[in-house]
């Protein structure tokens, strides 16, 4: 039967909805203690550098790219930040800005090593994985930078609330990225590329920058997920990110954004990051073990995927 | 020359280090580290390099005064204090071994709570007991009976007064378990607690943390507990592993690390980070932060090793843990 797009777009919406709504009853009845403020404070936690990263890669992954360093590239940039407040005694903001251009020039890169050479991202990424996570480790030294004060502000919360300013900055960001995705001219042509690349190229629609535009923005975002990342632990670890592109790539499928690209979403990658986050959560407050949490967070991926192939069909 | 020796002899002595006198507060429930750990604690006492004052527990469950209770027989001191938690809010847990204890192969005297001590008042009564900064606590589980003890009328100047360290199993301060942001049980499963001792423990007193990726680090091996421990037909340590991870694992050992750092802390078997100050955030998260960063604290360390370190310590942990005890 055919189902107007708009239509489907709610329909998808809801569903997200419904199996947030249904984590979080299932949770609450294992552990009472899941229904309460820390809880809520816990997961607000974990979401900003996520949904921040979350909101880069499901611009990339619309244009049918992927990039497997955002892990690294957390790592690199907290390093940067570490050195920049621990060593440098650079303020907040400067050392904000310096993260951001860090992560900006290492996803251009990566963007146009694998658009200009004509590689794919999946390749060039994984290179630049390895090489942001030792890029980390020879900016500390290998040491964690302790920072402090000076940056858990950034993850405290607001006044009496349980969410901080990264929480609502990242809020804010997934909000541009969508109106960016939904609503102006480069929002279009990414779209365009991921469905169809060469439609989009005998069309007249450029193909290259908006390719380099997605990953440079990816990278930004990431920068700034750093400064997040490194306000919640107070300090800065260059084994930070570890794993963390799976879990921005699994936020962002959960919600919705095809791997082929052509379609996507950052409103929905944010309920994708919820749910992850959630999960998560949930997980932890069971006494769940790491193993039992891999496997849960594996399947959900895959039948999330599952889901929005059958749906489509 | 017999009296030249005698006369530099007595001129280092006091360089030697004290024998520690520990109390070991643990919650002997759900894994079975804590059964190495209390092993540990009475092979070192043996030797002498220790003296165990008293065991005290901090999860709820019927069982632990009585398994707390066999072990201690099992090792030759029948007769060592035992104290249970009190407080109905620390976490009830439910137990693959301890049920150990109402086997006929341990006998022992006490079989019930209800006959064992109040923790805190146990506590209380060893530190009163003992010279000025002469004692160490190790606690390697939730830190309901250090929270507790710090609320008791004058605890904050007990612990002042009477304890040289707290050697505490707690948190994570490096990447492990895949994350650097590692949520460690002992301060999830009671973080109110956790925070009550590194809010409100004196600033005098050191506390000494083994994190989460310390015993990681240190699997305790499986071939140990399948073939070194058959020279009793009955042991309470390799029975209480099989009931818990079975024949084919290689338990962390977590609360051994702590153990070891407490009475062999000048050995070398640890690193120790530079001196600062450990807060528990509202999420159980342990966040270290070095003194000048900010604060003025040095009370707390938290243990480092490298590989060297690694070897060593684990078999020292092993060898600690698999010697017969004294009959």
């Amino acid at each position: 039967m055919y189902t107007p797009l708009p239509m489907r777009r709610w329909t998808d919406f809801f569903v997200l909805i419904a199996v947030l709504t249904a984590m979080i009853l299932f949770f609450g009845v294992l552990r009472e203690s899941f229904f309460s403020a820390a809880t809520l404070g816990s997961v607000a936690n974990r979401i900003p550098a996520l949904a921040l990263v979350a909101t880069g890669m499901t611009l990339v992954m619309v244009t049918g790219g992927i990039d497997l360093s955002v892990g690294s590239l957390l790592g690199l940039c907290g390093a940067a930040v570490g050195v920049m407040m621990a060593d440098w005694h650079w303020g907040l903001m400067l050392a904000l800005v310096g993260s951001v251009f860090v992560g900006g020039l290492i996803g251009s890169t990566t963007g146009a090593v694998s658009v200009k050479l004509g590689l794919p991202s999946f390749i060039v990424s994984l290179g630049m994985l390895e090489i942001s996570r030792g890029l980390a480790f020879l900016t500390t030294d290998s040491q964690t930078k302790y920072i402090g004060a000076d940056i858990e502000s950034l993850g405290a919360p607001i006044g009496g609330l349980v969410i901080s300013s990264a929480f609502v900055i990242s809020v804010l960001f997934v909000v541009a990225g969508q109106v960016l995705l939904s609503h102006t001219a480069i929002g279009r042509h990414w779209i365009a590329v991921g469905a169809n690349h060469e439609a989009a190229l005998i069309s007249g629609v450029p193909v290259d920058r908006p390719r380099i535009l997605a990953h440079a923005l990816l990278g930004a975002l990431t920068g700034l997920a750093a400064v997040f990342n490194c306000s919640r632990l107070g300090s800065a670890d260059p084994n930070a990110g570890v794993g963390f592109e799976l879990s921005a790539i699994a936020a962002v499928v959960v919600g919705g954004t095809s791997l082929m690209g052509g379609r996507g979403s950052v409103v929905k990658s944010f309920m994708g990051v919820l749910i992850i986050a959630t999960l998560e959560a949930g997980l932890v407050q069971i006494g769940a073990s790491e193993p039992v949490k891999r496997v849960v967070t594996g399947t959900v991926i895959v039948i999330a995927v599952l889901a929005d192939t059958w749906r489509r069909k | 020359m017999k009296r030249l020796i005698l006369f530099l002899f007595s001129l280092t002595s006091p360089l030697i280090a004290e024998k520690p006198k520990i109390i070991f507060d643990t919650d002997i429930t759900g894994d079975v580290d804590d059964v190495l750990a209390l092993a540990m604690c009475h092979t070192l006492a043996d030797r002498e390099a220790c003296e165990l004052l008293g065991v005290t527990v901090s999860k709820n469950n019927q069982l632990t005064a009585s398994f707390v209770d066999a072990q201690n027989t099992f090792h030759g001191r029948p007769d060592l204090p035992v104290g249970v938690t009190r407080d109905k809010e620390a976490q009830q847990r439910e137990s693959k071994y301890l049920k150990l204890a109402d086997s006929p192969d341990y006998p022992h005297d006490l079989k019930r709570n209800e006959d064992a001590k109040d923790a805190v008042e146990l506590i209380r009564e060893l530190l009163a007991a003992q010279p000025d900064h002469s004692i160490t606590i190790i606690s390697v589980g939730i830190a309901s009976n250090m929270a507790n003890l710090l609320k008791s009328p004058g605890g904050v100047d007990l612990v002042k007064k009477k304890v040289k360290a707290l050697s505490i199993m707690a948190g994570a301060f490096a990447f492990c378990n895949r994350t650097n942001y590692h949520l460690e049980a002992n301060v999830i499963n009671g973080i109110g607690y956790m925070q009550t001792v590194a809010d409100q423990w004196p600033e005098e007193v050191p506390i000494v943390w083994s994190g989460y990726e310390i015993g990681e680090a240190l699997p305790f091996p499986r071939i140990v507990i399948q073939r070194d421990l058959d020279y009793l037909p009955h042991h309470i340590v390799k029975e209480a592993y099989l009931l818990h991870s079975g024949p084919e694992h290689d338990r962390p050992c977590w609360d051994e690390s702590s153990v070891l750092w407490a009475v062999y802390s000048e050995r070398e078997f640890f690193g120790l980070s530079q001196p600062g100050r450990v807060k528990v955030l509202d999420d159980g998260f342990t966040r270290f932060l070095p003194q000048g960063k900010g604060q003025t604290s040095r009370r707390d360390r938290f243990l480092t090793m490298n590989s060297v370190q690694q070897s060593r310590a684990l078999e020292a942990i092993v060898h600690l843990t698999i010697q017969p005890p004294r009959r």
